[in-house]
């Protein structure tokens, strides 16, 4: 072994043999712990362990995709106003669908998925009086069940209308007071 | 001692020994072309990707990665223009020492900066350039080939098909186990080619294909997950590996839409493990068939002058 690192040139391999063991030690074997165990490895940088996750790609079949819709209102007990995507968000991950999906696979139940449904609320609020100079009384997010059908479906997926679901399909997800201050509840 | 010494020798050598630069190369070049086929098919949606004129989760809400600021929308073209110049010089192999960094920096800040575009594709990506970057390399299909006195090691290469194996094999193991029903349903794979990711070729699918076949598809997917350790590691049982895997992707990609980029990412880390015989003959057919085609234009050119 002594070989390997006696002379000038042979740093290389010193370079090399280090660059090899921290791709083994922090990417390999912990990706190989996290797919026994589905657990990751505390100790690690947050970055790492964001890299390493990679394997859960359609793990579970789906009883129904979830339609996000937003809504805003513009006074105390008037009607809901379905928003248009496309002036909130066009770009799309994969897929026909918008950012505003992926946020919900991330931030659907729990405190900190209220948190974030929060910020985002606000900044839909906010956007919306850019848009049309008016300021919202409430923001709300629902989500539409869509269920696998077994009759085929025609064409390409093209999101339905919130009027198409039945109401038992629809979940309020949350909904918040934007007041003239800009602040959401 | 001296077999601990042998032993210890042997797997030196093939974690570290010098290699061809070929491998790292054509993967460069590939994954490059994948690169910029997929930014660019985005880029259109730069500015609420990557700026403050779309939205962004917060990394006080979002702790478990380190997400970085978005910029602001007037330095999206000073971005554009750096992000742009090193994808395409770093796939064209011109000093690759500084256009990997580059590339390597600008695809992680996409990737942190917007966990909502962010997906296994971008991932993958940065794992790989890093490895590129400590290794760089650019002998071949480069327009500035650089001469090593010893050739890069291979531990790039080493890690970056442990990586595929690894990859592979745990994602068939999480549709197994730990909370995945591929083995509970019949009809996973069904439910999932439909709602967002449905395509023309989707739906015309589903309404000729009985449910049957998409069991069939989703087990096979499965086992070539499973398998995947012995398609690959056995010299062997590569081509196999090879073929069904190249099918693997082809269905990935044409069931749901927009997947085929990360398909096509998937296929180029395949090139490392081809032997480096087969790539040379296959740079070698590559570049004959374009000198051949640039004979043949400059020919008509001359004749239509006359």
């Amino acid at each position: 072994m002594l070989r390997f690192f006696g002379t000038k040139k042979d740093q290389y391999l010193i370079f090399d043999l280090f660059f090899f063991l921290a791709f083994l030690f922090l990417v390999i074997i912990p990706m190989i712990y996290l797919g026994f165990t589905g657990k990751q490895i505390d100790k690690l940088p947050r970055c790492v362990k964001y890299l390493n996750s990679t394997f859960k790609l359609f793990p579970n079949r789906i009883p129904f995709w979830s339609i996000v819709y937003m809504q805003v209102q513009l006074q105390k007990d008037g009607s809901w106003m379905t928003l248009v995507d496309d002036h909130y968000f066009q770009a799309p991950p994969f897929g026909y669908r918008l950012r505003i999906n992926r946020f919900f696979e991330l931030f659907w139940k729990g405190s900190k998925a209220k948190n974030a449904q929060l910020e985002l609320a606000l900044w839909i609020g906010q956007r919306f009086e850019e848009i049309n100079h008016v300021t919202p009384y409430m923001v709300r997010l629902l989500v539409a069940q869509y269920l696998p059908r077994e009759e085929c479906p025609i064409g390409y997926w093209q999101k339905p209308t919130l009027e198409s679901f039945p109401k038992d399909k629809i979940i309020l997800l949350a909904s918040f007071f934007y007041d003239t201050h800009g602040q959401v509840e | 001692m001296d077999k601990l010494n042998k032993i210890l020798d042997v797997v030196l050598k093939f974690c570290l020994a010098p290699s061809d630069p070929i491998k790292l190369d054509s993967l460069r070049l590939s994954l490059g072309i994948t690169l910029i086929l997929y930014f660019a098919k985005w880029w259109e949606h730069a500015g609420e990707w990557l700026t403050s004129s779309g939205y962004h989760v917060s990394a006080k809400v979002y702790e478990n990665v380190p997400i970085l600021p978005p910029l602001n929308p007037e330095f999206l073209p000073w971005f554009g223009i750096i992000f742009w110049c090193s994808l395409i010089l770093w796939t064209l192999g011109w000093k690759t020492k500084i256009t990997n960094w580059l590339v390597l920096a600008g695809v992680s800040y996409v990737t942190f900066v917007d966990v909502l575009m962010a997906y296994t594709i971008n991932k993958y990506c940065v794992l790989a350039l890093i490895c590129m970057s400590l290794a760089p390399a650019g002998e071949y299909w480069s327009i500035s080939p650089k001469k090593f006195s010893r050739g890069p090691s291979v531990w790039p290469i080493r890690v970056l098909q442990s990586f595929v194996i690894v990859q592979y094999f745990f994602a068939g193991w999480n549709k197994c186990f730990l909370g995945g029903d591929w083995l509970k349903y019949p009809d996973v794979l069904w439910s999932q080619v439909q709602g967002f990711y449905v395509t023309d070729f989707t739906a015309w699918l589903i309404s000729v294909m009985p449910k049957e076949g998409w069991t069939f598809m989703q087990y096979d997917a499965l086992s070539f997950e499973l398998l995947s350790p012995f398609l690959f590691l056995i010299k062997r049982l590569r081509p196999i590996g090879f073929v069904w895997g190249l099918g693997f992707q082809i269905v990935v990609a044409s069931t749901m839409h927009m997947l085929i980029y990360f398909s096509l990412q998937m296929l180029c880390f395949y090139l490392l493990f081809f032997d480096d015989k087969t790539l040379h003959e296959i740079r070698f057919f590559i570049l004959k068939t374009f000198k051949e085609i640039k004979q043949e234009l400059s020919y008509s050119f001359r004749w239509f002058l006359t």
